[in-house]
Parts: structure tokens; sequence; C-alpha cells
């Protein structure tokens, strides 16, 4: 993270931007300035958000059974993607369970971020002993990798999407956090914090105005790539176990059911195992991408 | 350096203390009654009393605490549950094969980070460079369960190069043998390091590339080699310090791997453990990971330092 991003204050803005008609900020963000792999991520992920949303009009039902035609490869008449060893269609299965996945994906993020920042913007305003005992206790949660905080916790809850969902959660705080401390730290010590703090701005008028706008684009390029961790992480969960219960479509629970009969019929597991590749990368590349964007104004 | 080293423990026995008081807590988040999770519905009452008192269920959560964290640290982590064994040594000799399975895996993810962020930073812009931007950031990205079933069917079932799971062949015990079983699962583990490994090198060979030390070694008329030398001795510290945490975060992070090759792990310990609902086996597995995680963390540091004086300042 460099400080010339984030030091596009009211102060800074180039001249460049105002000409096109655009505030610096927005010039900076805009799609017009996105490379070729921005823009290829971006459309798969809206492809596939789409196809969660509108589920049910595009394929049939996930459940319905058919075991006199079960373990189809791919390229079976009436299912293109084959069926698995209930014979449901492998197609309908992956549309449906999209949904799953991308929930257990998302949420923990997006409330980890919330709850994250706050405390980390806390941790980064407040000064001294609180701001150490703050990082002391983060530093505890640091200590185990994150997979594996997130198995402890799912596995002491019992499976369930609801507990994967807030076992991921916690697993995210930490990081977020810190994070969020690192910015406003640095921010803290910025003329125009300082101006605004001597000209009388309250502490809360000082974090809306002044802070927030400014840890918030670091925050969110470092909270998309979190999406594409998390999304691998939840249908991992899902792969042990510990997310939902088995007629649900879900991918990672997908791999686990074809997993047994990766030698007779090797191509079904990896369905669903690609599917969660590609998000899982499209997420990366779109969070490295909107890291760089950040990252280029000088 | 002794005191440096003696600040650092310092500094970490607070955190395993907090992470000994985490791991307990998860165990008492376990819904429903253990009592009669051993007993079954219908125990009589004095039988219950005698377990709950057996147990130390009567005492107060903080003392119950202690006395588990007595028990662990004399090495008394309980019995399994589904295997009627005492947990330390399973969890020891499941640790010991992770500890393997790590080892290669973080041979292999330092040597190919090191080639894709040196290979980035020499032509940046450049063909390959840019490919090789490209792996690296695909390669943090790439799910291990996704990536150890593509080579489970392309490497291994289809093509018999590699033996499809386990860490020995029956009958066997080489090292040859276990060199063989290694590779598909450690390269695996490996792909993430990998490219975070490359990632921090690539960025701080550049920055070191800018300085001024590098302009006057150039002006004095050094070969390219020797520059280099002495830009990548400078890296040296802080590739330590990443790579020890990456491999750091392997240790717990193995799970997925574990399970899909079938390696007798920690990893697959405790997923095994999950569907037995075996807690003991459990926290024992999730707080020899992170206590690891953390003394790995103080040699990394101390090893940093022992490097890199500026730090010992500090």
């Amino acid at each position: 993270m460099t400080e010339t991003t984030l030091a596009a204050g009211p102060l800074t803005a180039p001249a460049t931007g105002r000409a096109a008609g655009l505030t610096h900020r927005r010039m900076q963000w805009s799609v017009r300035r996105w490379p070729w792999d921005l823009r290829i991520s971006a459309a798969v992920l809206v492809l596939i958000v789409g196809a969660a949303l509108i589920a049910p009009f595009l394929v049939d039902d996930p459940d319905a059974m058919n075991v006199a035609n079960r373990l189809r490869g791919i390229g079976t008449a009436g299912h293109i993607l084959g069926t698995d060893a209930l014979g449901r269609d492998m197609l309908a299965r992956m549309v449906d369970g999209t949904r799953v996945t991308l929930i257990a994906g998302l949420l923990p993020v997006a409330i980890a971020t919330v709850v994250g920042s706050g405390i980390g913007i806390c941790a980064g305003l407040a000064r001294g002993r609180t701001h150490s005992v703050i990082m002391r206790i983060l530093d505890v949660f640091y200590a185990f990798p994150a997979v594996l905080l997130a198995i402890a916790i799912a596995a002491a809850l019992g499976s369930g999407i609801t507990n994967v969902i807030a076992a991921l959660t916690v697993a995210f705080i930490p990081p977020i956090a810190r994070v969020a401390d690192t910015e406003t730290l640095r921010l803290r010590h910025m003329d125009f914090v300082e101006a605004a703090e001597a000209s009388g701005a309250t502490r809360s008028t000082i974090v809306v105005r002044q802070v927030l706008p400014n840890v918030a684009p670091p925050l969110l390029v470092y909270c998309t790539a979190l999406v594409g961790v998390s999304i691998v992480y939840a249908a991992g969960l899902s792969f042990l176990g510990l997310s939902v219960a088995p007629p649900s479509p879900e991918w990672g629970l997908m791999i686990s059911d074809l997993r047994q009969f990766i030698s007779s019929k090797p191509e079904l597991a990896l369905i669903p195992a690609v599917a969660i590749l590609l998000v899982s990368v499209a997420f990366n590349v779109l969070g490295e991408g909107l890291r760089k964007l950040g990252r280029v104004t000088r | 350096m002794l005191r440096f080293l003696l600040k650092r423990i310092a500094y970490g026995l607070p955190i395993l203390f907090g992470v000994s008081i985490l791991t307990f807590a998860t165990v008492k988040m376990v819904p429903g009654d253990p009592v009669a999770a051993i007993l079954g519905p219908n125990a009589t009452p004095q039988a219950r009393a005698a377990v709950t008192r057996q147990m130390g269920l009567d005492r107060s959560i903080p003392t119950q605490y202690f006395r588990w964290l007595w028990h662990c640290v004399q090495g008394n982590f309980g019995t399994s549950i589904a295997k009627q064994q005492p947990v330390l040594p399973l969890v020891m000799n499941a640790f010991a094969h992770t500890l393997i399975l790590t080892a290669f895996a973080g041979v292999m993810a330092v040597a190919a980070g090191l080639a894709l962020g040196g290979i980035g930073v020499r032509r940046p812009g450049g063909a390959a460079a840019r490919i090789c931007d490209g792996l690296s950031v695909l390669a943090t990205s790439l799910p291990q369960y996704s990536v150890a079933l593509v080579l489970v069917v392309f490497a291994a079932s289809r093509t018999g190069w590699f033996p499809v799971q386990g860490m020995h062949s029956i009958g066997s015990s080489g090292f040859a043998d276990l060199a063989h079983h290694v590779v598909l699962p450690a390269v695996c583990a490996a792909l993430i390091p990998a490219g975070v490994i490359a990632r921090m090198f690539r960025s701080a060979l550049a920055e070191e590339l800018t300085k001024e030390s590098v302009l006057s070694m150039r002006a004095r008329g050094l070969s390219e080699r020797r520059c280099m030398r002495h830009v990548i001795h400078n890296t040296m510290p802080s590739l330590l310090t990443i790579a020890g945490l990456q491999i750091g975060y392997l240790l717990g992070g193995v799970v997925f791997i574990e399970t899909i090759f079938a390696w007798p792990g920690t990893g697959q310990l405790v997923y095994q453990a999950i569907s037995q609902r075996d807690m003991p086996v459990i926290q024992a597995g999730v707080l020899v990971s992170a206590v690891a995680f953390v003394v790995i963390n103080i040699v990394v540091d101390a090893a940093h330092a022992a490097l890199d004086p500026r730090i010992r300042a500090a």
C-alpha cells in the first residue's frame, strides 16, 4: 500500500481528473482504466452472481433423482454436465449450488469487514495501552491459521451453514482489523486530519469525514481478495462435512460426494472443483487489479 | 542478541496463554451435555454425579481451565473418545508426518518463489515478467483441494505416475518410496506459499534495486552479477521471515490436502475427529498446530535478528 493513493484527499487532486470532468477519486477507479484481466474477472463474477440470482428460472429441480440414469459423463443428452450418484442433473445442481457457495463466501467477509474495520479504526485512534491491548488480543487469533480456527469453531458449534458463516467471520476479523488499524495510524498524523482536529472537529466527525473515506478504498480492495479466500474456505468446510446437510447442492459437498467415484468418473468431481477454482481466481485477480489501480496515480 | 530473544519469548508467552484459552473455549462452546454423551440418556443420577466429579465439571470454569492447562503442560491431552487411546501419542505421531509434508512443501515453495520473483523483476513489463507475475497471483488463489483433485486424476489415477494416496506403499518404508508419495501433496501445499514468496521477493528486490548503493556499485563498475549478489543478500532477512511464516501457516493449513491424499498427519486426524465428534483430538490437534506456529514465529524472528543487526536494536 503506498501513501500516494490515500493522500488523494481534497488537497492533492491533480488537474487531469478535473479536466475530464470527473473528480480525482472517480477518475482513479473508472472502468475505463481497467486492464483486460480486471474486466474478464469482473465479467466472470457478474455471470456467476447472475446465474445464482436467477437459478430457479434457469434449471430444473436440482434434487430430482433418477437412479436408472446415474453417473453419466459430461455431454450426455439431456444432462450436459452429466449426472451424479443418484442420477441428479449436475448442471442443475451446480447452478443451484452457486447461491449457497456465494452466500457462505460473501457474508462472512461482509460482517467481518464491518466489525473488523470498527475494531481497527478504534484501535488506530486510541493511544497507548488500549491500542496495544486490542492488538495483543488480535495476535492470539493470528496464532491460528485461519482454516484451522474456522474448522475448530465450526466443529465445536456443530455442522450447519450458519455456524460456518460464524466461524469464518471470526477467522477474518483479525486480518481486516489489522489493515484498518495500519491505515488509521498512518492517516492520524496527516495534515488534513490534524487540521480538522485543530479546527475543533469532534472525534466522531473525524472518523466519518476524514478517516472512513480514506480507509475504505484499501480495505475494500483487501476484502475483495478475501472473498475469494472465504469462498474457498466455506466450500472446504462443507467438503469436510461441516456445512449444509446432504440433499442441498453445495459445491464443496458435491466434491466430497463425487470424490469416491474419482477412478471411474473423474470429470464429475472436477466440475465443482474447477468452479470453485474459477471463482477464487476471479476474485483474486479482481482484488489484485483494484490494488494496482489504487496505487498507480502519483 | 540474548536480550532480544528473551524479549521475544516474553512477548510470545501471553499469546500462547491466549491460544490455550481460545482452544479451551471452543470445547466449552460444544452444545449438549458431555456427561450425557458418555453415559447415554438412561444413566442414574448417581452415575452422572460420579462422572461429573471425575471430569471436574462440578468446578468453576476458571478452575476447569487451569486444570486442563496443567494437564496439557504435562503432556496429558486426555483420551480420544473414538479410539479410546491417549491423545498425545496420536497427535505427536500425526504431527511428525505433517512436518515431513511441510518440509518438502517448504523447500518447493521457496525454490519456486525465488524463481518466479527473480524472473519477474529482471525485465519488468516484459513477457517473462508478466507471465511470472500472473503465475504468482494464480498460485495464491488456487484452492488446495481443487488442485489436489486435478492432480489425483491426471498425475495419479489416470497415468499412474504417482501413488494416489498414503505415505508409504504397503510393505516398504524407504526414503525413495516416501519421496514418491510426498510429491503430489507437497506440490499442492507449496502453491500458496510459493505465490506469496514470489510476490514478496519481487517487491523487495525491486525496492532494493532503486537504492543509491546499487547506483554507486554500478558506477564503480561492479559486474551485474556481483551487484545482484549484494542486492539479494539484502533481501534475505525479510525473505526468511515471510517463508517461515508461510511454512508455519502450512502446519495448520494442510487439512484438505491430507484428507484427499490420505496423508496421516494432524489435518487428517482432525478431519476424522470431526466426523466422530471426538473433541479431545480436535482440541489437541488445533492446540499443537497453533503452538507450533507461535514457536516458528519466535524462531524466525530470532533468525531475522541474527542476520540483521538493525532488528536487534529496535
